[in-house]
């Protein structure tokens, strides 16, 4: 008995989606965010105008994430440059250190678009386990490339992918 | 577990056909999901208290998939403690599909049936999430409907019995909240400099059957018991105050003393930023405000609400052995940070410009006035809601400096003094209070472009507990995709005892695996304020994960 | 697509039916509370006078894994006695105190713990994580294998205490101080035909023990103990009690000696005026007591 009621309501979620319109300018999860000044936004709107943009998964406590985040602000000035490219900074901090996200981020000077995810919803939606996770987004809204960790030197790497998608656009 | 797999097939079958028949119905769709997968060998070795594992080899795990089509997402996770590691809680033991969704989403409308996570604000009255770490994982499966009528307000209604190990408690929870930002529903705040944002929840719980004997009485358990919270949010330039608070009904629990007396809780933080300088003050308090789906429960499981610390978060291992846990029944507590960015060219500064960050907290008891026939069974207490009691439970005055010294070498000072209330934090009657002073040295050296040294060397100064102790630690990474790490944490002080951890990792993309062999000490492992004693372990570990 | 408010009739239509909708949901919310007046916190409940103390009405053998250092125990103890109090005749309390390759923090056991205690303890307490205090009732099944958090212990023992059993257990102990010896004959009686193996298991207890014992935030230096497990006069696990199938209306005897010890093994005095036996028949393939008896303390 339980089992049918389960069974249906899928079904019935399922017939609802998919009778339904397209969702979303990108390919990623719909999830409601506030930025760090408390406007909202839906993931699912992210874009950087048909150019590839950056989603980097950090939280305050997070040493190797604020150590990822810093190297990339030395440089973030010469990317935009060279790329147009964006980074979006998605803090997993919950309701303990949410508060200081914009304290620190203003602190250390970061130019990013900063979101708070505090009950974890966008990270669950983009499966990340483990932080530092970034995610490069091509310009039709896909993810391109991610990884997981943070060693220095890997921000070439990321570089280096943002260009190539930016030839193949 | 055979019948719940039989459904998923049933359920992912029958969409099979359709896929054949309609083509045009599947483009766009999207398959995803991670695997996440520890296990370890483990050693004998009595001198540090590990126990003993006859299996000798332990392993926990979790696979998740996550398919979106259009408006629609499903997913499903599979757990499985085979058996449960040390550190885990063993009533995990087993496997099965832990949590199975699906949802509709538009602009104005979303529906999810099956399992959720959900916060009300702050979450001080409700929070669902999942925290591996801690074994908790106190997901409601039911339903949740979120309403977006207008521009900057979001309706949310929802019903649900919550996950407890691998069965769900009869214990029915149902909650609304409203959460309205004035500035994007009112035209006429729109361009307003000063952002307002409002919002109001309400969370319920039913639960019958629960026995508990004073002498010769039993406790009239209500119930349905019910907590509201009302929360704003202020922000004018570079000013912004935020406040939620937070009250609960009679709820005698097991946690609390079987106490009548009502709940309540409050949130205060303010900040000022600006480019280059961040300021946060956060006040709470905190009075009987233990909530859960269940009121016999005694472990951290079945949590309805969320109680943050409101102390910094140290990542740092020798702090780490003294963390600060939310005392649900009743804290005061402040925090101060300041975050400030040297600038360059300056005295301090030097070429590239140095980050300072200063933080202070302190968590005191609230002012308890028993009453005469307080005992399980009575409301129990009286307490002014502003006054700070007397007994200090922690204090943590930090500094941090951290400097690019030049084009390859980034070094990091911290200085923490500590005052720890240990037989309350770590309910060890009797036992002295802790005053510990930590100097930590973090140096980051990059050889060429691919690869880095990182050394870090800590020390904690203190005479009571387990006195001092060291700690050293090398990383050396090897751009994108290798990692190698040796540590030690030395107690000199006391037991004489090394904890060494050797360690080596490989990332490819979004995979990662990583193999270890060390000793970890016995302790309270917290994030959040929420905390699960660790036995110790010595031996050989794996830990395997991936996104795709 | 949000709502724009072109069609006033409309938009006001809507706005009124979403208030009347919201004021439904909210107020059936709302009403889903229980709050109460002082007088009717607690429920009175008279100990049952009624309470079945035939021979076959099944005991309730509360084994509370405690320890001096724990300091929630005593909340455990207190609910032990109550439920005492209120089933009375019918339930049985046992106090093992766990030894510090159980409990974390002691150094070397204390005087209260036994070498049969730590036997139980290795067997049911399954140290991955679990903290005291825990209680195994009847030694049944619980939802952490058969550890019950001392908040269940209540509504356990109340569901328990409605069972009849297939047994009844009388203990006759005969004490001599002189020699300090002890025989105990311990007759089991059966209601009915049974096909399973059953094991006796005796034990010695004792009462009035002053020993410190931590209490929330503090020590209790002069904390008079209760129940607290001595010795086995059976082996540990349990003597096996049948060879085949017992008809019904049998009558199984089961007789031990015992010479008490000038000093406990890991120290505290040893009283036998203060001590009383507790045997209890287990189900040998699941463990489970399926009928227990208290004895009147040894020496009068």
């Amino acid at each position: 008995m339980r089992k049918c009621f389960v069974l249906s309501g899928f079904l019935f979620v399922f017939c609802l989606g998919i009778l339904a319109q397209e969702a979303g300018r990108n390919n990623l999860p719909a999830i409601e965010l506030k930025d760090i000044d408390g406007k909202s936004m839906n993931t699912s709107n992210f874009s950087n105008q048909g150019k590839p943009f950056i989603i980097s998964f950090f939280a305050t406590w997070c040493k190797p994430c604020l150590r990822e985040l810093s190297t990339i602000h030395e440089v973030y000035e010469d990317w935009i440059d060279e790329t147009g490219v964006k980074l979006i900074a998605v803090s997993i901090d919950d309701t303990r250190s949410s508060a200081n996200v914009k304290t620190l981020v203003n602190g250390k000077g970061w130019e990013y678009e900063v979101f708070l995810d505090p009950n974890g919803a966008f990270k669950r939606a983009m499966n990340v386990n483990n932080i530092p996770h970034t995610f490069i987004i091509d310009g039709s809204g896909k993810i391109a490339w991610q990884h997981t960790s943070f060693s220095q030197g890997s921000e070439n790497e990321m570089l280096e992918v943002v260009k190539k998608l930016m030839n193949n656009d | 577990m055979m019948s719940k797999l039989l459904m998923i097939f049933v359920c992912i079958s029958f969409f099979l056909p359709l896929k054949s028949q309609s083509k045009d119905f599947f483009e766009g769709g999207t398959l995803t999901g991670n695997l996440d997968i520890k296990a370890q060998y483990y050693l004998k070795d009595s001198v540090i208290g590990a126990p003993d594992v006859p299996e000798k080899v332990l392993s926990n795990g979790s696979a998740e998939i996550q398919y979106r089509l259009k408006n629609f997402t499903t997913g499903m996770r599979y757990e499985y403690y085979l058996n449960p590691m040390i550190g885990t809680q063993a009533e995990y033991k087993g496997d099965g599909i832990a949590n199975y969704y699906a949802t509709y989403a538009n602009e104005q409308f979303e529906i999810t049936l099956g399992n959720f996570y959900e916060q009300f604000g702050s979450g001080l009255i409700f929070r669902t999430y999942r925290d591996p770490a801690l074994g908790l994982d106190n997901s409601l499966r039911g339903a949740l409907i979120k309403y977006m009528p207008l521009d900057g307000l979001t309706l949310k209604a929802l019903m649900g019995k919550q996950r407890y190990y691998w069965e769900y408690k009869d214990n029915l929870v149902r909650g609304v909240d409203a959460d309205f930002s004035l500035n994007d529903g009112l035209c006429f705040l729109k361009n307003s400099k000063l952002q307002v944002a409002l919002g109001a929840s309400f969370i319920s719980k039913h639960q019958e059957q629960s026995l508990h004997i004073v002498g010769t009485n039993k406790i009239n358990f209500p119930e349905n018991v019910a907590a509201t919270a009302g929360r704003a949010s202020l922000r004018y330039d570079k000013f912004s105050l935020e406040g939620e608070y937070a009250y609960k009904i009679n709820d005698p629990s097991a946690l609390n003393g079987y106490l009548f007396r009502p709940g309540q809780a409050l949130l205060l933080t303010g900040t000022y930023s600006k480019k280059g300088l961040g300021i946060m003050l956060v006040g709470k308090r905190v009075d009987n405000m233990s909530f859960k789906s269940d009121n016999q429960q005694q472990s951290t499981m079945l949590n309805l609400n969320y109680l943050p610390s409101t102390t910094r978060q140290h990542a740092y291992a020798l702090p780490a052995i003294y963390p600060c846990e939310t005392q649900a029944n009743g804290e005061m507590a402040f925090q101060a940070d300041v975050t400030y960015t040297i600038p360059r060219g300056s005295a301090m500064g030097g070429k590239y410009g140095a980050e300072v960050r200063v933080n202070y907290s302190r968590v005191n008891s609230i002012e308890r006035n028993w009453r005469p026939d307080a005992q399980e069974g009575t409301y129990g207490y009286d307490s002014p809601f502003l006054k700070v009691g007397k007994e200090r439970y922690y204090q943590d005055f930090n500094v941090e400096l951290t400097k690019k010294l030049n084009r390859s070498t980034k070094a990091s000072m911290s200085y923490i003094n500590l005052w720890y209330n240990k037989s309350v934090l770590l309910v060890k009657p009797n036992e002295p209070n802790v005053k510990a002073n930590v100097l930590i040295g973090d140096l980051t050296y990059n050889i060429d472009n691919k690869k880095s040294v990182r050394m870090e060397a800590q020390h904690l100064w203190t005479k009571q507990d387990e006195g001092n102790w060291a700690y050293l630690s090398a990383e050396y990474t090897i751009a994108p995709n290798w990692f190698f790490s040796v540590s030690d944490m030395y107690n000199y002080g006391v037991s004489n005892e090394h904890y060494y951890s050797f360690v080596g990792a490989y990332t490819m993309g979004a995979s990662r695996i990583q193999l270890g062999y060390g000793r970890t000490r016995a302790g309270l492992d917290c994030s959040g304020g929420v905390c699960l004693y660790k036995p110790a372990t010595n031996g050989f570990n794996i830990a395997i994960s991936s996104t795709f | 697509m949000k709502y724009k408010f072109n069609n006033s009739f409309l938009s006001s239509f809507l706005s009124l039916s979403y208030l009347v909708l919201g004021t439904i949901v909210i107020s059936g919310f709302l009403l889903s509370c229980d709050r109460l007046n002082e007088r009717d916190y607690l429920i009175s409940l008279s100990p049952s006078d009624s309470t079945d103390i035939s021979p076959f009405a099944k005991r309730v053998l509360i084994e509370d894994l405690t320890g001096t250092r724990c300091p929630n125990c005593p909340r455990a103890m207190r609910t032990a006695n109550d439920l005492q109090g209120l089933y009375p005749g019918r339930v049985i309390v046992l106090a093992n105190h766990g030894s510090y390759q159980y409990v974390r923090s002691l150094s070397s056991p204390d005087s209260l713990t036994s070498e049969v205690g730590d036997f139980f303890y290795k067997t049911y307490f399954q140290n991955v994580g679990n903290s005291l205090p825990q209680g195994l009732i009847n030694r049944r099944a619980g939802s952490n294998g058969k550890l019950f958090a001392d908040a269940e212990w209540a509504l356990a023992v109340s569901k328990e205490v409605d069972l009849m059993s297939d047994f009844s257990v009388k203990i006759e102990p005969t004490y001599k101080e002189s020699s300090k010896t002890l025989e105990a004959k311990i007759e089991i009686s059966t209601a009915k035909a049974l096909e399973g193996s059953y094991s006796l298991t005796v034990l010695i207890v004792q009462d009035g023990i002053i020993h410190p014992q931590a209490e929330g935030a503090e020590l209790v230096s002069d904390y008079v103990h209760k129940h607290v497990l001595r010795d086995a006069i059976s082996s540990a696990s349990g003597d096996v009690l049948n060879s085949g199938a017992i008809s019904k209306g049998e009558v199984l005897h089961k007789q031990y000696t015992y010479t008490f010890p000038k000093q406990w093994a890991r120290g505290g005095f040893v009283d036998a005026s203060s001590c009383s036996l507790i045997a209890f028949v287990s189900d040998l393939a699941s463990g489970e007591i399926l009928q227990s008896s208290l004895s009147l303390k040894l020496a009068d």
